[in-house]
C-alpha cells in the first residue's frame, strides 16, 4: 500500500506540475483518444498496466504514452500477442485500422532506428 | 497453421459455414485467422490453453445477425460458444469448452438502449462494459449507481449471467436484471418477464411476468442467447459510509463471520464483503520475488513480514452502509457494538454526502487494479479460483480455512483465499495464482483445483461458478438422486437445441451429438 500511495502521489504531482505550466491543450488525434478509450482502462498513470511496467522497467518507463522507444509494429505485435500478464486483444476490440492509428500515436516520438526492447 | 475443427466437420465443411457467416456479418466480422485464433485462447489457461481452442470468431451487431447466425449454425452444425466481451477473466475468458467451436463474440452490440433516471433501471445490450454504462451515467450525470465486480473490464449483462457480484446494496447482480431478449438455439427470439407481451410496458419494473419465469434457465447455461437486457440500478443515496476492518490473527474469520452475517440477515450491511486474506492485497501490491524465491507455498515467517511492512491484517475487510444520514449513522453505532469489542478498536469510518467527490464514497467505481495478482510470480501470470458456496458458520468457515490452507501448503502454492459474505452464504474463493511458464507449477495448481473439488463435496459443499476446464467435474458433484439435475439440464438441452450447436460443455451440459465423446 506504501507503493501505491507513492504511485498516488507522484500522479498527483504530475497533476499539479501541468497545471502550474497551462498552456493551450494539444487537439488529440484520433489515435490518442482510441488510446484512452481501449486501453487507458490499465496504461493510464496509475493504471494496472502502468504499475506493471513500472516493476519490470523502471518508473520512467511505465507509462505507454510517453515512452520514446515504441515501434509501431512492436506495438500491434504485443497487442495481438499480448505481453506477460497482458491478454491478447482480439480484431473485434481494437480493429486493425484503430490499431493502426493507436500503434502511431504511441510510436509518434520514436526514432524508427531505435531497437525497442518492450 | 491447421484450425482447430469442431468434432465431425470436415475442413471443406467448416470453411462452408464460415463463408455463410460471412454474408450475414461481413467479410471484417469473421475471424478466422491464426492471430485471430490466438487472441481468442483463455489468457490465464492452466497450460498452453489449445485444450479449447476456438475454430473462429463471428461478430455480429444486431439482433437479426444473431439470429441469422444461429440459424446457419444448425444447418452447418456448427457449434457457437457466446460471449458478451469474453473477459471472463479466471474462468477461462472467450474460450469454449470445446475445442473447434466457433465464438460468438458480441463485443459490437454495445448500445445503452435506454437509461431512465426516475424509475432507475436501463435497458442494455451485452456488449455494454462496466466502464461505458458508468461513463454514461457520469458524463450525463445521471445519478444513478451501478454494482461492478472486482475486475470490471468486462460486459455489464456477461457477468450478470455468470452470477457476478459486485460491492453495494445492487451487489448480486443476476437478481437486478428485469426482461431479458434471447434468442434461442433454433433462432426464435424471445422476451422474459412482462416483456412476453408485445407493447407492455411494465417489463422493466417486475421480473416475473405471468406463469413459470424463464430467466434463470438462461444464467449459467447454454439454453439461448441474450441479446439485450433491462437493469435495475441502485438511486444515488443521500449518504455512504465505509471503514477498512484488518483482523490480526487467522482464527479472527471465526467470530467475525458470525458477527458480519448476523448484520448482513438483519440488512444493517446491505452488500457482498470480502474478508481477505493478507495476500488478497500483497498481491496487488508487489510481487513474490521481494519477500521469497525459496520453494513450495510462501511461509508463515514471510507472511508475517507482509503484514508488518503493509501494516495489515491477516483478513482485511471493507464494510460500507448506504442510505439516508440520520440511517447510516445509526447503522454506524450497530457496527460498532457488533465489531468494535471483539477488535478491541474504535472503527474509523469515512462518511459521504451527495455532492462531494464520488470517489470517496462507497459507489461501485470500475477498475481492473485487482488484476495485478496474476503479476505475483513475473511472467505470463494466470489466476484460476475454486469457490465453494457454505452457510455463513464462523466454526466451518475456520475449519475450511485450516483445511485449504494445508492443501496449499502440501501442493507448494501461495494460499490465496477470502471469504465472500452474500446475504445468507458465504462463498470460500481460493484463488490459485500460477506462473504458465512453469509446466510444473501449472501442473500442481491443476491437481490443487480437482483436490479442493473432492474436499469440498466430502465436506458438503460446492462451487457457484467456475472455469471451462472444470465445469464437467463441479457440474458432477451435484450428484442427488443419480444427477438427476444434469440429467433434467440434458433433457432440457435436447429439446431447446436439437442440433446441439449452442455452448456444448457449458456447465457440464452437452447436447446429444457430442455427449458419449464425454
Amino acid at each position: 500500500m506504501k507503493r501505491s500511495l507513492f504511485l498516488a502521489l507522484t500522479m498527483l504531482a504530475g497533476v499539479l506540475l501541468a497545471a502550474a505550466n497551462e498552456q493551450p491543450a494539444p487537439v488529440p488525434t484520433t489515435g490518442e483518444l482510441l488510446y484512452a478509450r481501449k486501453c487507458g482502462i490499465c496504461h493510464a498513470e496509475g493504471g494496472t498496466g502502468t504499475i506493471m511496467l513500472g516493476w519490470r522497467l523502471g518508473r520512467e518507463q511505465a507509462v505507454l504514452a510517453k515512452r520514446t522507444d515504441v515501434a509501431a509494429e512492436y506495438v500491434k505485435a504485443v497487442v495481438r500477442s499480448g505481453l506477460n500478464s497482458m491478454p491478447a486483444i482480439t480484431r473485434v476490440e481494437v480493429t486493425d485500422e484503430e490499431l493502426s492509428a493507436i500503434a502511431d500515436y504511441l510510436a509518434r516520438d520514436t526514432d524508427p532506428g531505435a531497437d525497442p526492447d518492450e | 497453421m491447421q484450425p482447430v475443427l469442431p468434432p465431425s466437420l470436415s475442413l471443406a465443411e467448416f470453411d462452408r459455414a464460415l463463408k455463410s457467416f460471412v454474408k450475414v456479418v461481413g467479410d471484417q466480422w469473421v475471424l478466422a485467422t491464426d492471430v485471430d485464433r490466438e487472441t481468442y485462447l483463455d489468457a490465464y489457461a492452466l497450460g498452453d490453453g489449445h485444450d479449447h481452442a476456438p475454430g473462429a470468431a463471428v461478430a455480429p451487431r444486431s439482433t437479426e445477425e444473431v439470429r441469422a447466425i444461429v440459424r446457419l449454425a444448425n444447418e452447418h452444425m456448427v457449434p457457437l460458444w457466446p460471449v458478451a466481451r469474453g473477459k471472463n477473466l479466471g474462468y477461462g475468458a472467450a474460450a469454449p469448452v470445446m475445442p473447434g467451436t466457433v465464438v460468438l463474440d458480441l463485443s459490437r452490440m454495445n448500445r445503452i438502449l435506454d437509461v431512465d433516471a426516475k424509475f432507475c433501471h436501463c435497458v442494455i445490450e451485452p456488449g455494454v462494459g462496466f466502464f461505458d454504462l458508468f461513463n454514461h451515467l457520469q458524463d450525463n450525470k445521471i445519478p444513478l449507481w451501478m454494482s461492478v465486480p472486482a475486475n470490471a473490464w468486462g460486459s455489464v449483462i456477461g457477468n450478470a449471467m455468470d452470477r457476478g457480484i459486485g460491492y453495494t446494496p445492487y451487489g448480486d447482480h443476476t437478481t437486478k436484471l428485469c426482461g431479458l431478449e434471447v434468442v434461442l438455439p433454433t433462432g426464435e427470439l424471445l422476451r422474459t418477464g412482462m416483456g412476453a407481451m408485445s407493447g407492455n410496458k411494465a417489463r422493466l419494473h417486475y421480473q416475473f411476468g405471468f406463469g413459470p419465469s424463464w430467466d434463470q434457465m438462461f444464467v449459467q447455461s447454454n439454453f439461448g442467447i441474450v441479446t439485450q437486457a433491462g437493469l435495475w440500478l441502485m438511486p444515488e443515496p443521500e449518504a455512504t459510509a465505509r471503514v477498512r476492518i484488518e483482523l490480526p490473527e487467522p482464527e479472527d474469520i471465526g467470530w467475525a463471520i458470525e458477527a458480519l452475517a448476523d448484520l448482513r440477515r438483519r440488512d444493517v450491511i446491505q452488500h457482498n464483503i470480502v474478508l481477505g486474506n493478507y495476500l488478497h492485497n500483497a498481491s496487488v501490491f508487489s510481487q513474490r520475488a521481494e519477500w521469497y524465491t525459496g520453494p513450495g507455498a510462501l511461509p508463515d515467517s514471510v507472511s508475517e513480514q507482509i503484514m508488518a511492512r503493509y501494516n495489515m491484517g491477516w483478513w482485511s475487510f471493507a464494510l460500507s452502509l448506504f442510505g439516508y444520514d440520520g440511517a447510516v449513522r445509526s447503522h454506524m453505532d450497530v457496527v460498532r457494538r457488533a465489531i468494535e469489542p471483539r477488535l478491541g478498536k474504535e472503527l474509523q469510518f469515512e462518511v459521504w454526502h451527495r455532492g462531494d467527490p464520488i470517489k470517496r464514497s462507497a459507489a461501485g467505481i470500475p477498475t481492473v487494479l485487482p488484476l495485478q495478482i496474476v503479476n505475483w510470480h513475473g511472467g505470463r501470470g494466470g489466476h484460476v479460483g475454486f469457490s465453494p458456496v457454505m452457510p455463513p458458520d464462523g466454526a466451518s468457515a475456520l475449519a475450511t480455512f485450516n483445511r485449504c490452507k494445508a492443501r496449499f501448503v502440501e501442493y507448494g502454492l501461495d494460499y490465496y483465499t477470502s471469504f465472500t459474505m452474500g446475504h445468507r452464504h458465504i462463498s470460500n474463493v481460493n484463488m490459485i495464482i500460477y506462473n504458465r511458464d512453469d509446466a510444473d507449477m501449472v501442473r500442481r495448481a491443476r491437481s490443487l483445483f480437482v483436490r479442493l473439488v473432492d474436499d469440498a463435496a466430502a465436506a458438503g459443499f460446492a462451487e457457484y461458478r467456475t472455469h471451462i476446464s472444470f465445469m464437467q467435474s463441479v457440474a458432477e458433484s451435484f450428484n442427488f438422486n443419480d444427477h438427476a439435475l444434469l440429467r433434467l439440464n440434458e433433457r432440457l438441452k435436447d429439446m431447446i437445441d436439437p442440433s446441439g450447436i449452442l455452448a456444448p460443455g457449458k456447465s457440464g451440459i452437452w447436447p446429444k451429438r457430442h455427449r458419449r465423446a464425454q
